[in-house]
């Protein structure tokens, strides 16, 4: 603070002739509010028109000029979607895949982690190498098999052929290990003291103390895996099959397109992202960005 | 002794740990790694199986595939879309950089995005972008358009990438924001002392210090630039003509629409080459020189 606004004097007795420093500066904060308001305007935008649109009757939708706030607001384009599509079905098969893959993640990159920072065992750096390498590879890649794959084990458009793949994630268990890393060796070697053997450390004092790494990684795979789109486009056949991604997709083709029932199924899609975001937002912001920086 | 049971007894806790994870990936995602590149050697029609040995006939046949190849230039062509939304990142990084009430707030805004997923974001941008659109509607009340954001060729891919630069831009933005916090202070305030403008402390203390925060968000943004989907899926089904149509898209028609899989397998093992090229370039040429 104090650099920037002696650099602002600075600057000030340079150009004194143009305005008086005050009124730059007013100037100046003007502009800042205003670029401030114009972005994020423009970055709300899309969002709010998803949710206002979402409320208006059909002639209101192509009205010219466009009115922002709905002027008869209406409930209709979200019951007619509920009667026309399973969406309430969607909502839940997303539900159901997005928690078991969270919670499998929580489990599963945790006990991994934690073998990986804490535990001594032969083949443990090679396995570790692997884990790194297998990071690099891009879904694409396994695209193919990963079908033939699922449809050799039977999961073809059944739910646990979406969930089966999404079990673990590598990123989870580097930003866990290297918290489990973290944990001073006292805290162990007392547990172990009062009799604590290698698992009971793992739950009873590694997993309390890391909780806020697994809410990181509980955020970080809750919205991947709520807005995944290519697996279940892979795996899903039936409708009543289909993830909201799916969903929404669908509903596209098949009526050309009733923009209002599209964006109330799109606005329901987003919601629970949105809410948890907002009511979040701080452990969001620092949750993605930890796991993309640590990765 | 006990020494050597507490060791004995950690080995096998040791495995037990991984062996989830270790069996999630080398089902998932190591073995159909390998298959992929097995059956990319092979004449692979339908799902039944193998159809004989072809060599490296697949490979040449995607480096004179027409279709191919337009998807591989429309693919560079959207990675521009990574200087777009690391410049955008940046300015809003600059602009929430100072302490201002309402900071928190605008964070946010910004950020939401980044969080909505991409078929949502495709969708709405796709009713956006109609010809009687909520964005010609807006540019009418001046007097310019309406135009066919995505039905036109020229325009269809400046669509998608305005678009994830909208939905990405918050993302590079807070991880400058990390970046900017780190920068000890003690540097502008020799700048300061030397009336350096605005500009040259810019120019000269805050870009260098943010060139590895660059290279990764470059780095990572490219990566995931290549491997485009959703949106032109979602916004043009790969058209008009072939204008926005996108390798893993090319890839997913070829094994699921013309059961041609071990053609399809080659192509996602040309586009992974090209991905590992790029990223090696990338950190040769542009790691800082220190």
């Amino acid at each position: 603070m104090v650099a920037r606004e002696s650099l602002e004097l600075v600057q000030g007795s340079k150009r004194a002739r143009r305005a008086s420093p005050a009124v730059r500066r007013t100037a100046r904060g003007v502009l800042f509010t205003g670029a401030l308001v114009a972005i994020g305007l423009a970055m709300a935008l899309p969002f709010l028109w998803m949710i206002t649109s979402s409320f208006k009757p059909m002639r209101e939708i192509f009205a010219y000029p466009p009115t922002l706030w709905p002027q008869s607001p209406t409930l209709d384009n979200y019951v007619t979607a509920f009667g026309r599509t399973p969406v309430a079905r969607w909502f839940l098969n997303s539900a159901i895949v997005t928690g078991s893959i969270t919670l499998s993640n929580v489990l599963a990159d945790a006990m991994a982690a934690y073998a990986f920072a804490r535990l001594r065992f032969p083949g443990k750096d090679v396995v570790f190498v692997l884990l790194l390498v297998t990071l690099m590879i891009p879904f694409h890649l396994t695209l193919v098999p990963l079908f033939l794959i699922l449809r050799s084990l039977g999961l073809l458009n059944s739910l646990a052929g979406v969930i089966a793949p999404g079990l673990a994630s590598i990123l989870g268990v580097f930003l866990l290990r290297g918290f489990f890393a973290d944990i001073p060796l006292e805290l162990e070697e007392a547990a172990r003291v009062d009799g604590a053997g290698e698992f009971q450390i793992f739950w009873r004092v590694a997993m309390p103390l890391a909780r806020p790494a697994l809410a990181t990684v509980a955020i970080i795979v809750f919205v991947q895996s709520w807005g995944e789109f290519l697996l279940p486009l892979l795996v899903l056949n039936d409708r009543s099959a289909f993830t909201l991604p799916l969903g929404i997709r669908m509903f596209q083709g098949e009526y050309s397109t009733e923009w209002g029932q599209l964006m109330a199924v799109t606005f329901l899609a987003d919601l629970p992202i949105l809410v948890l975001f907002l009511m979040l937002q701080r452990h969001f912001i620092h949750g993605l960005t930890q796991g993309a920086l640590k990765a | 002794m006990a020494a050597v049971g507490s060791r004995r007894r950690q080995a096998f806790i040791g495995w037990a740990f991984i062996l989830p994870v270790a069996g999630v990936f080398a089902t998932f995602s190591v073995y159909p790694t390998l298959y992929s590149l097995y059956m990319s050697f092979f004449k692979w029609r339908l799902l039944g199986g193998a159809d004989g040995w072809v060599g490296l006939s697949n490979y040449i046949r995607a480096l004179q595939d027409g279709v191919f190849l337009a998807s591989l230039k429309n693919v560079f062509y959207y990675a521009l879309s990574v200087p777009g939304r690391l410049a955008v990142g940046l300015v809003l990084a600059l602009l929430l950089n100072r302490a201002f009430h309402g900071r928190n707030f605008w964070r946010t805004v910004y950020f939401m995005p980044y969080v909505t997923s991409w078929v949502v974001a495709a969708t709405v941008w796709k009713w956006l972008y109609q010809p009687d659109g909520l964005i010609n509607v807006l540019l009418g009340f001046f007097g310019i358009g309406p135009f066919l954001w995505l039905g036109d060729a020229r325009l269809a891919m400046p669509s998608i990438i305005l678009m994830s630069i909208w939905k990405t831009a918050g993302f590079d933005m807070v991880v400058y924001l990390a970046a900017l916090a780190s920068i000890p202070r003690e540097y502008y305030e020799a700048a300061s002392i030397d009336g350096a403008s605005a500009w040259s402390t810019f120019r000269h203390i805050t870009l260098p210090l943010l060139a590895p925060t660059t290279l990764f968000l470059l780095v990572v943004g490219v990566i995931s630039a290549m491997q485009l989907f959703t949106q032109p899926f979602i916004m043009t089904g790969g058209g008009p003509g072939r204008a926005t149509i996108a390798p893993v898209q090319y890839i997913y028609e070829n094994a699921f629409k013309y059961y041609d899989m071990g053609y399809a397998a080659a192509l996602g093992y040309v586009l992974f080459t090209i991905i590992l090229a790029l990223t090696l370039v990338q950190m040769r040429v542009l790691r800082p020189s220190r």
